[in-house]
């Protein structure tokens, strides 16, 4: 496996001292994000997010297909995420890393462990037919913080993302094409989102260093690290501390406190940029949505 | 930079601009000493093609200096990686050190370079670092300031020289009282007296400081050009952000730079600078950067 670089002790010596001054290489203070950048795609459910240099995008896509024996009454929703060379030069095809798990499994579990996504509202026919839902997470760029792009990344392509109508009438299913129909957006019960603490030594007062978004080098250098997931209420969804160094109760609940804080704003930028979206897309082509409407004649 | 005007060549391709400086022009006087002509980066000698006897190996536009005495030609490009050859100064990085040498990062992701003991001088009198005890005890990770000896496709590793005490480790290097040569660090100061008084008192006060507080900042090539050149291409740059935060660097050609200054502070100041204006791609521009950059150093540095 390509090994990741060598940090220089220069390096490592300025950016851990620089940082109990509350000071980062990139000017920005130790508790705040990156500029998140969401731009969406021609298709519904085609989102692309940047945090400075690190990019990830999200593609929902949607079939029907027949469901499991023994959940008649649920569709079903997978996300993949595969890391290739493209992301960073140590990550090989075929070969997962440490970060590779870690990151599909918190997904699994901030997103759908925590039933942000309805799976019952997915059902066309019981038993019968099903749609189901999946998630490819295509990682461009990395420098640090891919846990939060990620989750960030699939929840703003769900609440994007539109499914067309089917109308049953005994045994007949009809999907309607998008030119037909409106399509409906997917039943999102809330938008779990990740943010990671990266811890890194303690400063003078002997309090934790612990920093938002981490650069990639920045990541290099930690001790250890946790992710919560919180939504917008401020209901804690999970949270993921493995291993690295100890972090005292008190600590874990100001983080948890100043997630939630966090969340808040990263739930109000991704419904902005919905919104955005949603006014360019109708923008002179409403004529092509008028012929959507329901009480058009078919 | 427009490459407009320029003919880009390409690896293999012929090179007829040449061929006037190989052979004896017959109205020139004849020279006391056979002429050569010598090859920079970029191109090299192919004896299995006689009708070309220099090849290119690299894309870029040549850069001829018709010289009568000295006749040079090179490549001039500025790839997108760092492709080592001989004399380049570079940073790099110790990853660990063997019985015969030091194996150090060049640049990531790549094979580790060597620097042979033997090639590590450590004073003016020529003792390099064989014997164990004038061996440097460096940590890993250290920085050493090196310069690319021997390139050699067929070589497996990329062998540096240590060439004397400018050179070396360093952070550890301007705590002692040898203050690097002018040539090696570039002191850029904010009062004009002391910039008119060249890099010696200047550079004294500040390599003699008991605390340091380097960083090591990785640039993009052209970027690294441009810190390189510092009285031409890099001038507009380097003038505004040493106007507002006096700083001193160590630029290695493999895209390592090594930046000092009085406080942390101000050290990030600097690398945000050089870094916003990489990132901008700023070195593209037409004016070589200097509005963008003012206005990148006026946002970070305060006006």
């Amino acid at each position: 496996m390509p090994k990741e670089p060598e940090i220089s002790l220069a390096e490592k010596t300025f950016v851990l001292e620089a940082l109990k001054q509350n000071l980062r290489i990139d000017g920005r203070d130790i508790h705040s994000f990156r500029d998140i950048q969401l731009s969406f795609g021609d298709d519904y459910g085609f989102v692309d997010v940047r945090l400075g240099k690190t990019r990830v995008l999200a593609r929902i896509s949607a079939e029907v297909i027949k469901p499991r024996q023994d959940r008649p009454f649920e569709g079903t929703f997978t996300i993949s995420t595969e890391m290739g060379p493209m992301a960073s030069p140590s990550f090989e095809v075929g070969r997962p890393t440490n970060l590779d798990h870690t990151l599909s499994r918190l997904l699994e579990k901030s997103i759908r462990r925590s039933t942000a996504l309805d799976l019952e509202s997915l059902c066309i026919v019981t038993a019968q037919r099903v749609w189901s839902l999946r998630a490819d997470l295509h990682f461009l760029s990395h420098d640090g913080n891919l846990i939060d792009t990620a989750c960030i990344a699939t929840i703003t392509a769900l609440a994007h993302f539109r499914l067309p109508v089917v109308t049953v009438s005994g045994e007949d299913i009809t999907i309607h094409p998008v030119t037909e129909r409106v399509p409906v957006p997917l039943s999102l019960l809330h938008w779990p989102i990740c943010v990671t603490f990266s811890f890194l030594g303690e400063d003078e007062d002997g309090e934790m260093v612990c920093v938002l978004d981490a650069t990639a080098q920045e990541e290099a250098l930690r001790e250890g690290d946790m992710t919560i997931t919180v939504n917008k209420n401020g209901e804690v969804c999970q949270i993921s501390k493995s291993g690295g160094v100890a972090v005292e109760a008190e600590t874990l609940m100001k983080c948890a406190r100043m997630a939630a804080e966090k969340v808040k704003g990263i739930d109000k930028l991704i419904t902005t940029a919905l919104r955005d979206d949603e006014v360019t897309r109708n923008k002179g082509n409403l004529d092509w949505l008028k012929e959507g409407r329901s009480e058009n004649e078919r | 930079m427009s490459l407009d005007a320029l003919e880009i060549i390409l690896p293999g391709d012929a090179l007829p601009q040449l061929s006037p400086l190989l052979t004896q022009q017959p109205d020139q006087p004849q020279d006391t000493k056979p002429r050569s002509l010598r090859l920079g980066p970029g191109l090299t000698l192919s004896p299995s093609t006689p009708s070309t006897p220099i090849l290119p190996y690299r894309y870029g536009t040549l850069n001829l200096t018709t010289h009568t005495k000295r006749p040079t030609a090179s490549i001039l490009s500025t790839p997108r990686h760092y492709h080592p050859s001989p004399n380049d100064p570079v940073l790099v990085t110790l990853l660990r050190t063997t019985a015969e040498q030091f194996m150090v990062q060049l640049t990531p992701y790549t094979p580790p370079a060597i620097i042979p003991f033997e090639n590590y001088i450590i004073n003016n009198a020529g003792t390099t670092a064989s014997a164990r005890k004038s061996r440097p005890n460096l940590p890993i990770g250290a920085t050493i300031y090196a310069r690319v000896s021997v390139v050699h496709k067929h070589l497996e590793a990329v062998e540096l020289s240590v060439p004397g005490p400018d050179y070396g480790e360093v952070i550890s290097q301007k705590n002692t009282s040898s203050t690097p040569s002018g040539q090696k660090t570039k002191k850029e100061s904010q009062s004009s007296s002391s910039a008119a008084a060249g890099g010696t008192t200047g550079a004294a006060s500040l390599a003699n400081r008991s605390e340091v507080t380097p960083y090591i900042l990785t640039t993009s090539q052209p970027m690294t050009k441009l810190l390189l050149a510092e009285d031409t291409l890099g001038k507009p740059l380097l003038s505004a952000v040493a106007s507002k935060v006096p700083f001193e660097m160590i630029v290695g050609k493999n895209g390592r730079v090594w930046i000092d200054a009085a406080t942390q502070k101000e050290v990030v100041k600097v690398v945000r600078c050089f870094k916003e204006f990489d990132e901008a791609e700023a070195w593209n521009d037409d004016d070589g950067g200097l509005v963008r950059g003012r206005e990148i150093v006026g946002r970070v540095c305060g006006r």
